[in-house]
C-alpha cells in the first residue's frame, strides 16, 4: 500500500489532492425494511478486524509522517448495502466480507422474524455501515525540506 | 454455494453527494485507483473533466467499459494497471482518488 500511495504521489501535481473513501470496517447494523421504515435486527459482529483497514491506516500515516502529503479534512458518512431477501444478504456476508465480518444467530433470527412479519410486497433487508473519507493535500519537496507544510 | 447477489448500495445517495462537495473531484484530471467495474467512476466523471480509472482484474475492467454511459466515451477512460507501476507521467493529475481500494 506504502508503493501504491507513493506512485500516486508521483503523478500528482504539486499541490495535488488525494481521496481516501473506504468502508471504515466496523458498525455495521442489519435492518429489516418493511413498508418504508427501517427496524433494527441487530448488529453484524466485526470485533475481529479487518487487517485492510489496519494497513491501509498504517500506510497513510506513514506516507502523512514522512511529509509527503497532509490531511486537509476529514468525514465519514452512513453507506448502505440492500438485498432483497436475508438469504441472499447472508451468502454475501459469508462469501464476500468473511475474512471480517459475522452474521451473529441471534442477529440472523431476529431478521428472519422481522422479514416474515413484514409485508409481502414491501419488505428487504439492509446492513448499515460507515463510510471513511479522507482528503489529503500533495507536499512538494520544497515545503517539506522547509517545514512550510506544518 | 452459490453465486452471490450483489447488494444495491447507496440508495440514500450519501456518497453522491459528500463526494459533489469535494473541490478535489472538480478537477480537470482524476485518477481512480482500483476502479474495479466502474460504479463509482461513472459518478466521478459527473464532476471531473477526465477521469482515468485502473483496476488489475481485466474481468471488471471491461464491465466497466460495457457499462460506460455513451455520454462519458472520450472523457472516461479504463486501463489495466497496478497501482504500483502507474503508466502516466509524474505530475499530471490533479488528483487520485482511492476508491474502496487503499
Amino acid at each position: 500500500m506504502v508503493h501504491a500511495l507513493e506512485g500516486s504521489l508521483r503523478v500528482l501535481t504539486p499541490s495535488g489532492w488525494l481521496v481516501d473513501l473506504r468502508p471504515s470496517g466496523s458498525d455495521r447494523l442489519l435492518m429489516v425494511i418493511r413498508d418504508g421504515k427501517e427496524v433494527d435486527a441487530g448488529e453484524i459482529d466485526t470485533s475481529a478486524g479487518n487487517p485492510d483497514v489496519e494497513a491501509s491506516d498504517a500506510a497513510v500515516g506513514l506516507m502523512v509522517a514522512r511529509g509527503a502529503m497532509r490531511e486537509t479534512g476529514k468525514t465519514g458518512f452512513s453507506y448502505t448495502y440492500d438485498w432483497d431477501t436475508p438469504a441472499e444478504m447472508r451468502n454475501y456476508i459469508e462469501t464476500e466480507w468473511s475474512d471480517f465480518s459475522r452474521l451473529p444467530p441471534t442477529t440472523w433470527q431476529q431478521a428472519l422474524a422481522l422479514f416474515r412479519d413484514g409485508t409481502r410486497g414491501g419488505r428487504h433487508v439492509r446492513i448499515r455501515s460507515q463510510m471513511h473519507l479522507a482528503i489529503y493535500q500533495k507536499v512538494s519537496a520544497g515545503k517539506r525540506l522547509s517545514g512550510e507544510y506544518r | 454455494m452459490e453465486q452471490p447477489t450483489a447488494p444495491r448500495r447507496d440508495l440514500e445517495g450519501f456518497e453522491r453527494h459528500y463526494l459533489e462537495g469535494l473541490p478535489a473531484v472538480r478537477v480537470k484530471r482524476l485518477l481512480e485507483v482500483g476502479c474495479g467495474a466502474g460504479r463509482l467512476t461513472r459518478t466521478l466523471a459527473d464532476f471531473a473533466r477526465t477521469v482515468f480509472g485502473f483496476d488489475p482484474d481485466f474481468e471488471r475492467l471491461s464491465q466497466a467499459i460495457h457499462d460506460r454511459p455513451r455520454s462519458q466515451t472520450g472523457r472516461t477512460h479504463f486501463l489495466l494497471s497496478m497501482a504500483e507501476h502507474l503508466p502516466f507521467a509524474d505530475r499530471s493529475f490533479d488528483s487520485v482518488i482511492f476508491s474502496w481500494s487503499l
